[in-house]
């Protein structure tokens, strides 16, 4: 035990220091500016430039190089006439939705659950690295491999062979304007794997052993179990793939610039790639803009209702 | 966790049941990637008669000419990303240092303004992005690709930074100044140590976004030599289909050699990279 007199001399020590400390933080609090300095640049740069940039460039008519002219509306006009815009916006809903509620959040939620049943720890441990392995390989070699193995429209297709047990006719799948777009939801069956899996068993290992026990002592069914108990303490976490889900995949149009081209005859065509087109398919730059305009607008829309909506869902519990 | 005593007493069966279940799973996930390894050993003539199964003797050949191909853009990708990461998190966290650790006037109005560019699209932004970087000459520079990348996610890895930085306790800070330890030390000696999982996080996600990166890397670079993975694999997949009349050993063998650098990288930190793609970072 120390002597009071110490402890009180002690105290005044450790007063000066801190008033010492501040006032030298005081001094410098003005080299805040520098740290964060090559940040501002490059975000003045790289992040507020462009937004105003397509905001105004939007109203024009523009080849990207020396030809502005200002048409105001014309081009939303145009767009939201466009009968190939409309039939994007159809074909993103349709992907993104399916791509949310089985991929991200239906499918990978099972899996977690199948894991979380599990009682051996190694098994476990075996199942979770192994489910995360697909997230190395690049995004791109599923595409190709997909396209060019699975869903080839010959008959050396795999899914044309596979249906082909069952007496059914092979078809092109990519390749024709009816099955294009199912096709592209094929894309990756069963849809799980990657490392949201992972997000959504580290939710349900946060579940209080009590809520558990009790759901154990009044005998429930594991079905009622994941809906009335699991679902509920995921809610954040699907919250957070929902959202970013959709932001995602509204603009998205990697396969599309990849593999399809947004064909045959449109079919699988989506906004993003619409623009992708409009500017570096035609320099239609301007008219890109306006697209790019009108995504914005979408997503803004969309994520305010979301969070408006969600919130009043959360009153409600 | 579940009570596991009370567990026991169930019989074994529903456990095997769910065992074989996700086996099933498995598989399926694993399917497409067990066929293109199948079916890269093989040669033309055996692809046309048994497409499905494993046929001898092997063809080694496709790999050494994939190889060919495929090296070069390895490389290149991994420059890409590594510079990439590298340079996001560096930049990331010295502007989460600079929000944390001073008050400097307008501090708080600052940080809203750059947190409110997460609500900006990247489709809004692409085209005149796009035009900038040509602009300044950064075509078929691997820097067109670079600095984008590191500027467009920082909004977001500052906001995860800023809150794991405010975690550390000020007193390791107090105590540092005290002793005569300038920002930059503290910076490095106590701020970056304290916070190795949120960086650790950050970084692999970062890594695979710029290595699945598809958009610039294609509107950029353009010259076939500075071509990522992505771009390359669909470009030799056409080319070589073209030449040879639709046969894919080759391209296939490239598919499997380019998945193999993240699957070395992810045995030597899967400890690591599953406690950073679970810690409660990524939730609402």
């Amino acid at each position: 035990m120390k002597s009071n007199k110490e402890a009180s001399f002690e105290m005044d020590d450790m007063a000066l220091m801190r008033k010492r400390s501040a006032a030298m933080r005081r001094r410098r609090t003005y080299w805040g500016y520098l740290w964060i300095l090559p940040a501002i640049v490059g975000l003045l740069l790289f992040n507020y430039y462009p937004p105003i940039v397509a905001v105004i460039k939007s109203f024009t008519e523009w080849n990207g190089v020396n030809f502005t002219e200002f048409i105001w509306f014309r081009n939303y006009k145009e767009i939201l006439t466009d009968p190939i815009f409309w039939k994007g916006i159809k074909n993103v809903v349709i992907l993104t939705a399916f791509q949310i509620l089985i991929g991200s959040v239906f499918a990978d939620i099972i899996l977690a659950e199948l894991i979380f049943n599990l009682k051996s720890e190694k098994a476990s441990k075996f199942f979770r690295f192994a489910f995360l392995i697909p997230v190395l390989v690049p995004g791109m070699v599923g595409m190709l491999v997909w396209t060019k193995i699975i869903l080839t429209s010959s008959p050396t297709g795999f899914l044309n062979y596979f249906i082909g047990i069952f007496g059914i006719e092979p078809r092109p799948w990519l390749g024709s304007k009816d099955t294009a777009l199912i096709s592209l939801m094929i894309m990756g069956f069963p849809w799980i794997g990657g490392s949201q899996f992972l997000i959504y068993l580290a939710g349900l290992y946060n579940i209080p052993a009590s809520c558990v026990e009790a759901s154990k002592l009044d005998g429930i069914t594991a079905v009622k179990r994941i809906i009335y108990i699991d679902l509920p303490y995921l809610l954040g976490q699907v919250k957070y793939f929902v959202t970013l889900g959709f932001i995602s995949g509204i603009q998205g149009f990697g396969v599309q610039m990849m593999i399809t081209g947004g064909g045959p005859d449109y079919a699988t065509t989506v906004p993003g790639y619409y623009m992708y087109n409009e500017a570096f398919g035609y320099s239609n730059y301007g008219y890109a803009c306006a697209v790019g305009m009108i995504l914005f607008v979408i997503i803004f829309v969309m994520t305010i209702i979301n969070k408006v909506f969600l919130k009043t869902t959360e009153d409600k519990m | 966790m579940r009570a596991k005593g009370e567990l026991k007493k169930i019989s074994v069966i529903p456990q095997i049941i769910l065992l074989c279940v996700l086996a099933v799973l498995l598989l399926m996930v694993f399917f497409p990637l067990i066929m293109t390894l199948i079916k890269s050993v093989k040669t033309p003539t055996q692809d046309t008669y048994k497409p499905f199964e494993l046929t001898f003797p092997f063809c080694w050949e496709n790999y050494s000419i994939a190889w060919l191909y495929v090296s070069p853009l390895i490389s290149n990708s991994l420059f890409i990303a590594i510079m990439d990461t590298i340079g996001s998190l560096i930049l990331a966290s010295v502007t989460a240092y600079g929000f944390t650790r001073f008050k400097f006037p307008g501090r708080e109005i600052i940080f809203m303004a750059i947190i409110s560019l997460m609500m900006i699209p990247g489709s809004l932004t692409m085209i005149p992005k796009y035009i900038m970087i040509r602009d300044f000459g950064l075509i078929n520079k691997y820097f067109g690709v670079i600095l984008p990348g590191m500027i467009a996610g920082l909004p977001f890895r500052l906001l995860l930074l800023r809150t794991f930085f405010n975690g550390v306790p000020n007193d390791l800070f107090e105590a540092a100044e005290i002793d005569g330890a300038n920002h930059l030390h503290q910076f490095f000696h106590i701020m970056i140590p304290m916070c190795i999982p949120i960086l650790a996080t950050i970084c692999m996600n970062n890594f695979l976004q710029s290595w699945n990166e598809l958009l610039w890397p294609r509107l950029i670079l353009l010259d076939e030599n500075l071509q990522t993975i992505p771009i390359g694999l669909a470009s030799f997949t056409q080319n070589y289909q073209t030449i040879t009349g639709g046969t894919m050993g080759a391209p296939l063998a490239g598919y499997i050699i380019v998945s193999i650098p993240l699957v070395i990288l992810f045995a030597f930190t899967s400890k690591q990279f599953v406690r950073g793609l679970t810690s409660g970072a990524f939730k609402m």
